[in-house]
């Protein structure tokens, strides 16, 4: 008790209550421009720490880290452009929501479930750091191919309105995914000798590219009349600009399932806010009572992706304290933070440094108080850059989307890239191809496709077996979780599609 | 430049079906090089999964071909057809051509400031901004806000103009 008092009294300094407030405030203004993500914003501060006060440092490296990811979500929702990919999923419904003159209710319900669903991974990785990471730890590579396996499967038959087009879409990501260094034998894949192409292609340019400019280009081919106005206008009736108590509730289920969901993920190693954000939105639009609703402008779509995205945050610090092994680079970037001052992350840490660990624990929830009430200064301010002319504001981010994409690795191909994945996402919306499957295909093809090798490799060992899986206990459950969820994905869109054709009908 | 529905699909499905077939029989045998004596028990060899990517994509455009155009069922919620009227056609064709040229050409020449400049000046003025000292100050106030926040900012230098260093160059010289 006594460690945990001194924790709260060490976080709770006026010096670290101002760090997490100036931590916020640069993460979440990083986090809006499109090209800098969470890492980055978080690498950038990482060498300033050791100049700092361990205990102004770390709480301003936290604060950063948090404001980044609701930062991000403010230029998916007012200009389809995610300001890190974490926030691709919260394009498909805020953008919708913000073209019917929304925007600021959607940002704002963006800012109370990424609040919620952080405080609640916070809250899982207080009480339940040890028994989640356990569980996490129990997974191997066959669970991580199956588990990102069935996410393909889902999320493509779930978007778009044809399951082949959506199939087609993943596999173009796939195929994108795998251009560069193959995973285990590192010879060079679908490069042709071209060196840019051996680092593989970069997932920030791919997203700025297939969301952002797409999209641009598919407005600016509208008359010169309609380009004089703003992109956005917001509607001045109060209750399209405040989030109501009925719809927080209405989506409290949804936001509560995508931030376990989040936890979950994020206390997997290597999986990642923005597989997180997607697997809770498909599984909203699942089991929501409005599947329908979902890409157009849905209140639940933006509060599952936010809720999960976030979560993932508190709980990839699970791998990284209770066993020091970092559950993304952001979290790898955090240990590096502590291993500067001094303190190496993992289970004994507990016994060394138990008054450092519940201070970092009352700095995160503090953190997410600071953020609910500076979310709204920044949704205030962003509302007023998206009244500018589309005809000035479309150049404008595809130069700083560009110069973003440029930023990661300092590649002028990264910027060509953005381009052409530009036109590429424009085409494809003309032919009615979902956009979104491709990304999917794309971010989960080099965790699917390593640990699909490393099982065959496995099953090399039990003399060619590939059968020794289903003696693993945690393959055999989560198998039948998601033979479950097939049959009720199937089941729901053979409802869907039977109710669209009736109504048609009608 | 309209197309109905069926023929729409039928021709989306054939082309991609070429495609298909490009990349199963050139692409991947050209660029995707299997290390010798790769085994079964070294594990499944780097071709395996753009070749089972292929496979999977033919037999979903072969799969979705026999069920619309020979067993006639559609199962989709709706299709639309692409929209491509000679205007929009156009403007769209001018627009991804400038982005091509900024990208290409426009930045690694000029730089990424004065390449920006130029572009948005020139985009901003296809899509109907014709006021000179709007355009101007837009462009200028923008690339300054850029300047401020990556270079001076966060030490990122973005491409500078290789024309204008070879000028710069010769001058001194």
């Amino acid at each position: 008790m006594e460690n945990i008092v001194a924790g709260i009294q060490l976080a709770t300094t006026p010096e670290a209550l101002i760090a997490i407030f100036i931590g916020l405030i640069a993460g979440q203004i990083l986090g809006a421009i499109p090209g800098l993500t969470a890492s980055m914003a978080v690498a950038l501060l990482v060498p300033y720490t050791f100049y700092l006060d361990p205990w102004i440092g770390i709480p301003m490296l936290l604060g950063m880290f948090k404001g980044s990811l609701f930062g991000s979500s403010i230029t998916a929702i007012l200009i389809k452009t995610p300001g890190t990919p974490a926030a691709a999923a919260t394009v498909l419904d805020g953008y919708p929501l913000a073209q019917k003159g929304k925007g600021v209710k959607a940002m704002k319900m963006a800012l109370y479930s990424s609040v919620f669903g952080d405080t609640f991974s916070d809250v899982m990785l207080i009480f339940a750091a040890g028994f989640l990471a356990s569980i996490a730890l129990n997974f191997g590579p066959p669970e991580y191919a199956l588990l990102t396996g069935f996410s393909l499967i889902c999320i493509s038959s779930l978007t778009g309105n044809s399951i082949w087009k959506g199939l087609l879409s993943v596999f173009l990501g796939m195929i994108i995914g795998m251009i560069g260094l193959d995973p285990i034998t590192a010879t060079p894949r679908l490069t042709f000798d071209y060196l840019e192409l051996e680092e593989g292609i970069g997932l920030i340019p791919m997203l700025i590219g297939t969301l952002a400019v797409s999209e641009e280009i598919r407005q600016m081919e509208q008359p010169v009349k309609k380009l004089a106005s703003s992109t956005l206008t917001f509607s001045k009736k109060k209750i399209d600009n405040i989030v109501t108590l009925s719809e927080f509730k209405s989506t409290l289920p949804t936001i509560l399932k995508s931030s376990g969901l989040g936890t979950l993920i994020g206390a997997m190693p290597g999986l990642g806010s923005t597989i997180a954000a997607f697997l809770a939105y498909g599984e909203a639009k699942r089991s929501s009572k409005f599947p329908e609703k979902f890409g157009k402008g849905s209140l639940e779509g933006v509060a599952a992706s936010e809720s999960a995205n976030n979560a993932v945050s508190g709980s990839n610090m699970i791998p990284l304290l209770a066993f020091g092994i970092p559950g993304d680079i952001a979290a790898a970037l955090i240990m590096g933070a502590f291993l500067i001052q001094g303190i190496t992350l993992g289970p004994v840490v507990f016994q060394d440094n138990p008054i450092e660990i519940y201070a970092i624990f009352a700095a995160l929830i503090v953190a997410n108080l600071f953020n609910l009430v500076l979310g709204h200064g920044l949704i205030r301010m962003c509302k007023h850059v998206v009244t500018v002319p589309k005809r000035l504001l479309f150049p404008a981010v595809l130069v700083v989307a560009s110069a973003g994409a440029y930023a990661i690795r300092g590649s002028l191909f990264d910027i060509q890239l953005v381009f052409i994945f530009g036109i590429l996402g424009y085409l494809m919306i003309k032919c009615d191809i979902p956009t979104v499957p491709m990304l999917i295909g794309f971010i989960l093809i080099p965790i699917l496709e390593e640990n699909l090798r490393i099982t065959i490799l496995l099953g090399s060992s039990h003399d060619l077996d590939i059968g020794f899986i289903f003696t693993r206990p945690a393959f055999l459950i989560l198998l039948l979780i998601m033979i479950l969820a097939s049959f009720l994905v199937l089941k729901r869109r053979k409802l869907h599609n039977l109710e669209k054709f009736t109504n048609k009908k009608l | 430049m309209s197309l109905n529905k069926i023929n729409h699909e039928k021709l989306l499905i054939l082309g991609l079906l070429c495609l298909t077939f490009f990349f199963i029989f050139w692409v991947i045998p050209n660029s995707v090089i299997d290390p010798e004596n790769f085994g079964i028990k070294d594990g499944l060899p780097p071709s395996f999964t753009p070749y089972l990517v292929g496979l999977l994509t033919f037999f979903t455009l072969v799969f979705q071909y026999i069920n619309r155009f020979i067993f006639k069922t559609n199962n989709d919620v709706e299709t639309k057809i692409p929209v491509f009227s000679k205007n929009i056609f156009n403007r769209s064709s001018y627009i991804i051509l400038i982005c091509l040229l900024y990208s290409f050409l426009f930045i690694e020449y000029l730089g990424f400031y004065l390449g920006s400049f130029i572009f948005i000046f020139i985009l901003s003025f296809i899509l109907g901004e014709k006021r000179i000292l709007i355009l101007s100050l837009f462009s200028t106030f923008l690339i300054l806000f850029i300047y401020v926040g990556f270079n001076v900012g966060f030490n990122i230098f973005l491409p500078e103009s290789r024309i204008l260093e070879q000028v710069f160059e010769g001058i001194l010289n």
